[in-house]
């Protein structure tokens, strides 16, 4: 173990090496393309000229807020809370399984910018309108994945607590729930991502005047492309911010994970 | 019953000072998969006397995991019943007498070492200091108090199962059911578990019903061997073991031991 603790730090730094390789590359390329074609700033702004206009948006960083805060984490938090109850209720009943299961399939399949300005008629131009289909997004994500995780224990396992006369409650909080965990991270994972676009998108379709998806709608058509990419800018940073909150979550809470052990 | 000369020591459900621990009584098992009949276990009857190591052993197929399931109360017979201490299966269970240990060592990888073998005990409502002790004297009795604070995928194989073991007899059940424990392991390990084992039944004077397909395995550690061939399962003789206890490595060298080894081969291939 001992020489597994020296190497990690190490092994964890040359893991972000190559992806950051590719993304100077890759902003080099366009900061120059853009230079070398001469291409206007109302088509495609230099990387370089997004970074200066950033700071220079007071509105942003209030937009920003309004977006991820108001919009994006109650609608996440809406959306897996409940995907997570679906899927402990159809690992208890399977008869609720049966009945249920086939429901959520089909939120998955709902078109979520149909469904965009319905939201808006039924629940209002306010933030609970983009929650709902932040929600709906996000919702299927983790019925899928949690029921699968909760239903990954292996039956001698389900037996062993059988023989200590365990009733449903301690299987479910000493079993199920712990092997459900590493399921559960990766459906959050991708909710958060979900969640950003979820609410941008929504924004789209008429509510209030604020949130990074209505900045993007209105300087979009005035060709202001530098502010309108400086918003885009600002959700992918939040969007990977939150993305990083939860596998350093996931680190603390599956560090026996199968993917997290070290050379032991 | 049994056509052995030997003399013999082990105790013996017949002997009426000897309190019965399992009565299985004309124990039946039919499984219908698609249409077809399987009878996994046919009129099985047979008891198994307090602080009695016995085995059973065959074929794959002939029933032994089914039966050790059907004591555990992890199956239901189609026919007869299982008594143990004279109450049934079912209450046995929910009074937690049995202490089970399977073919794989089934911890959970989220606990540490110690928090496996306080499982159990965590479920049975047993106080924090209790259990903290027991867990000490199991993981000694075990030779595994220096890994207390690992998890289990840092352990060998052999190891594994020893903490299976240690988790298995937290609670102190008076049965300890056991499947196939040492089959996954390589036959040095598996020898020297055995050698374990037999120390260990001794200093708690549990009941243990032991799987195994491995003949001198079985001869080494049961008083009887309970010799069960398939289609349908049933019980096709009882070998009694007459080694002297308590056993170490050198009786494998006996040569009581091999002429056990091939009663217990000819009942299985006579079949």
């Amino acid at each position: 173990m001992s020489a597994g603790n020296t190497a990690r730090p190490l092994r964890v730094t040359l893991q972000f090496v190559p992806p950051a390789i590719v993304f100077v590359l890759l902003l080099a390329v366009w900061e120059l393309g853009v230079r070398f074609f001469n291409i206007p700033y109302v088509t495609l702004p230099a990387p370089s000229r997004i970074l200066h206009t950033i700071p220079t948006i007071d509105e942003l960083w209030s937009d920003a807020y309004y977006t991820t805060v108001e919009e994006a984490l109650p609608g996440f938090l809406l959306g897996s809370g409940i995907g997570f109850l679906v899927a402990v209720l159809a690992t208890r009943w399977t008869f609720f399984a049966r009945g249920i299961l086939p429901y959520a399939a089909v939120t998955n399949s709902i078109p979520i910018i149909g469904m965009a300005p319905i939201s808006v008629a039924l629940f209002g131009a306010e933030w609970q309108s983009k929650a709902v289909i932040v929600a709906i997004l996000t919702f299927f994500p983790m019925v899928l994945n949690a029921y699968r995780g909760l239903n990954s224990v292996d039956p001698l396992s389900l037996q062993l607590m059988r023989s200590y006369a365990a009733n449903g409650w301690e299987t479910f909080l000493q079993l199920r729930l712990p092997a459900s965990l590493p399921f559960v991270f990766n459906a959050l994972k991708i909710n958060t991502t979900l969640a950003m676009i979820g609410a941008i998108v929504a924004e789209y379709f008429g509510g209030p005047f604020a949130g990074l998806g209505y900045y993007i709608n209105n300087e979009a058509p005035e060709l202001a492309m530098d502010k309108a990419w400086s918003a885009v800018v600002v959700a992918c940073g939040i969007g990977i911010g939150a993305y990083l909150i939860v596998v350093i979550l996931e680190r603390i809470f599956t560090s026996w994970h199968v993917s997290y052990r070290g050379d032991g | 019953m049994s056509a052995l000369t030997h003399q013999h020591d082990a105790p013996q459900p017949e002997d009426q000072s000897l309190a019965i621990a399992i009565g299985i009584r004309g124990v039946s098992m039919v499984y219908t998969t698609r249409g077809e009949r399987l009878n996994a276990l046919t009129n099985i009857t047979l008891d198994i006397a307090e602080g009695e190591f016995v085995s059973l052993i065959g074929p794959s197929g002939c029933g032994k995991s089914t039966l050790l399931r059907v004591i555990a109360d992890l199956l239901q017979p189609s026919t007869g019943r299982v008594e143990v201490h004279g109450k049934s299966a079912d209450v046995a269970r929910r009074e937690r007498n049995y202490g089970m240990v399977f073919q794989s060592p089934v911890l959970y990888d989220w606990r540490t070492v110690e928090r496996n073998v306080q499982l159990p005990l965590e479920i049975m409502k047993v106080s924090k200091r209790e259990r903290a002790e027991r867990c000490a004297e199991l993981l000694e009795l075990v030779g595994l108090q220096d890994f207390a604070k690992r998890y289990p995928w840092q352990l060998s194989g052999g190891m594994q199962q020893r903490v299976a073991i240690a988790r298995a007899l937290s609670f102190r059940p008076s049965i300890l059911l056991m499947d196939e424990p040492f089959g996954a392991l390589d036959e040095m390990t598996r020898e020297r578990l055995n050698l374990e084992l037999l120390s260990i039944w001794s200093r708690t004077g549990t009941t243990v019903v032991f799987v195994t397909h491995s003949i001198p395995e079985a001869v080494f550690l049961s008083d009887r061997i309970v010799v069960m061939t398939p289609r349908p399962g049933r019980i096709e003789h009882i070998v009694e073991v007459d080694l002297p206890r308590p056993r170490g490595a050198e009786i494998r060298e006996d040569e009581r031991f091999f002429r056990l080894i091939a009663e217990v081969r000819s009942r299985l291939y006579e079949h």
